[in-house]
């Protein structure tokens, strides 16, 4: 049996409500500041801790579905095609499932996407170009949707926007 | 004042040899300070300057260009995730004395800017906008260890005593009594920055991009990308796409004008009794530049508030009162199709900002601020589904 991260977690908010924010000098309003924003930070790290497998998961499927559109769509000069190669090469190029690779992958696959859209602007055909701006506009509309749910404990949103919670982005059927 | 009373294009011919791709085109300002930017972050973590230390520093400092001042109430300012802040006071019976405050570098800022430009811009506009007073430069950190200027303090707030706003200014509510005062200050102020005369003033680090009506937008382009790259720890597609969109779009401006660079809600400071602007802040990105530039970064949904369903830009305007109040008062036509552009690169400037040097400096632990900048990275997603709809539609007519 170990502390769990929510006891952890908790045991670091109290420390620092009860003990050390007010230990601090009223007129050192930068350790204050900080101090508040590490109190959000561990609030909010402790909501998404059960579903950062889930929420890491979901962005890289979301990645490769794009890019493997993007790549058997691409068309135009050299430079495109070339693009286009390595980012279909690092797509079949599956490797363990463990969080550390996940990451490493979601690093890899957003660089090549990007490479390859980087690319079509010098020599992609307007056929890809179109394609493609549709695509990643289709993408972005769902993916900053699900960072902007991920974060919305923040406050930063104005309340616009429908935002589901992280229990319902994270429901079995979302999958 | 240099302002325009028609609609004509800016009397600039197009260079033959201009390229949209030409990522090499940086006002010079700019490249120096992303040079001297690269060269800090080599220096490894940074660690956050003890008050004593600092007041040591400016005691030093003072002894050599202010001689006989006696230094008192150093303590840092809070705010300023871009710049460590620090408040102090030369006491009384010197001709010099009075509150001031230090700005200074931390290895790497959320927006790396020229203490020497900022110094120069705020001197020349002081006459036309309440600014605070430039009176020292460290420009290289000979005396502070790292580029520094002090100005006389200012007083003021960000935010009305007991309102609603978040960290930079983000989310502030103006409210009923004050807005009707602010409103017409923050558009008289803005049209006299773009107002300003800088062909005949003494702007020394400031370069014209006339080369081409399309070089001050894609100078733009080109610094901030720059920073994306240099800075990025994970693409984002919806970035990508639109720098092709920026540089396949590129708008002729019809002006050259002394752009702010960070003109909202949040980086001013006012009376808040009487609701008068004490100080246009923040500086430090102006440049030479298209003046649909700072209409769009005002614009941005996430400066503004939504109240009774109301988008206000910077919790003043709607989005229409401000452009017809801004030609109202300038003569200046805002071309819808330039101030899309300008919103996108609006939106593509501020994930640069928080998402990329943001997320890098926390990793690199160059900053005094970390806790914010990684606080304040998620906004980057709000910019990122704002910058997704303005791509995915036409400007309005």
């Amino acid at each position: 049996m170990i502390p769990s991260l929510a006891d952890r977690i908790s045991s670091m908010q109290r420390a620092l409500h009860n003990v050390i924010i007010p230990a601090i000098a009223p007129d050192n309003g930068l350790a204050m500041e900080q101090a508040h924003l590490m109190l959000a930070h561990l609030g909010l790290i402790a909501e998404q801790a059960d579903y950062t497998e889930l929420y890491e998961a979901a962005e890289l499927v979301a990645l490769e579905r794009l890019a493997t559109a993007l790549a058997q769509a691409a068309g135009g000069g050299a430079q495109t095609i070339a693009a286009a190669a390595t980012l279909r090469a690092e797509l079949e190029n599956r490797g363990t499932a463990d969080a550390g690779a996940r990451r490493t992958r979601t690093v890899a696959l957003s660089g090549l996407v990007e490479r390859l859209v980087d690319a079509s602007g010098t020599d992609g055909d307007a056929d890809f170009l179109a394609v493609s701006h549709d695509l990643i506009i289709a993408d972005n509309r769902l993916s900053s949707k699900r960072d902007r749910a991920w974060f919305r404990s923040t406050g930063f949103e104005t309340g616009d926007v429908a935002l589901p919670s992280l229990a319902t982005m994270f429901t079995p059927a979302q999958f | 004042m240099n302002v325009r009373t028609d609609d004509a294009p800016l009397d600039l011919q197009p260079a033959t040899a201009f390229r949209a791709d030409n990522r090499d085109d940086l006002d010079p300002a700019v490249r120096q300070t992303l040079e001297r930017r690269a060269a800090r972050k080599r220096l490894g973590a940074y660690q956050p300057i003890s008050v004593e230390a600092v007041e040591q520093r400016i005691v030093a400092f003072l002894e050599r260009e202010c001689p006989g001042a006696k230094v008192m109430n150093v303590g840092r300012l809070g705010g300023g995730a871009s710049k460590e802040q620090f408040g102090f006071e030369i006491t009384a019976g010197h001709p010099m004395a009075g509150r001031y405050v230090l700005r200074m570098e931390p290895r790497q800022s959320i927006s790396e800017s020229s203490r020497r430009l900022e110094f120069e811009v705020i001197a020349a506009l002081r006459a036309a906008v309440p600014a605070p007073e430039p009176v020292w430069l460290d420009e290289e950190g000979a005396g502070f260890g790292q580029p520094a200027a002090i100005f006389r303090f200012i007083g003021g707030v960000t935010k009305p005593s007991g309102s609603q706003g978040g960290v930079t200014g983000l989310g502030t509510v103006i409210g009923e009594r004050l807005r009707p005062i602010i409103k017409p200050q923050f558009l008289e102020h803005l049209a006299a920055i773009h107002g300003y005369d800088w062909r005949a003033g003494p702007i020394a680090s400031l370069d014209a991009p006339d080369a081409d009506p399309r070089q001050a937008a894609l100078r733009q382009v080109n610094w901030w990308s720059r920073v994306w790259r240099e800075d990025c720890t994970q693409s984002l597609p919806i970035v990508a796409l639109a720098e092709r969109w920026m540089r396949a779009n590129l708008p002729a401006a019809r002006e050259i004008v002394l752009v702010h660079g960070d003109y909202r809600t949040g980086n001013y400071l006012f009376d808040d009794e009487t609701g008068r602007i004490t100080a246009i802040l923040d500086w430090e990105l102006g440049h030479l530049g298209d003046y649909h530039e700072d209409l769009a970064w005002t614009l941005q949904r996430l400066f503004g508030t939504v109240e009774d369903g109301r988008q206000l830009a910077g919790g003043l305007f709607e989005r229409e009162e401000l452009i017809a109040d801004y030609t109202a008062r300038t003569g200046r036509v805002v071309d819808r199709a330039a101030l899309h552009f300008y919103e996108v690169f609006s939106a593509y400037k501020c994930i640069v900002i928080t998402l990329a040097t943001g997320i890098k400096a926390v990793r690199d632990h160059h900053n005094h601020q970390e806790v914010v900048l990684s606080w304040l990275a998620p906004i980057a997603h709000i910019f990122a589904a704002e910058l997704g709809d303005l791509l995915s539609r036409n400007p309005a007519p």
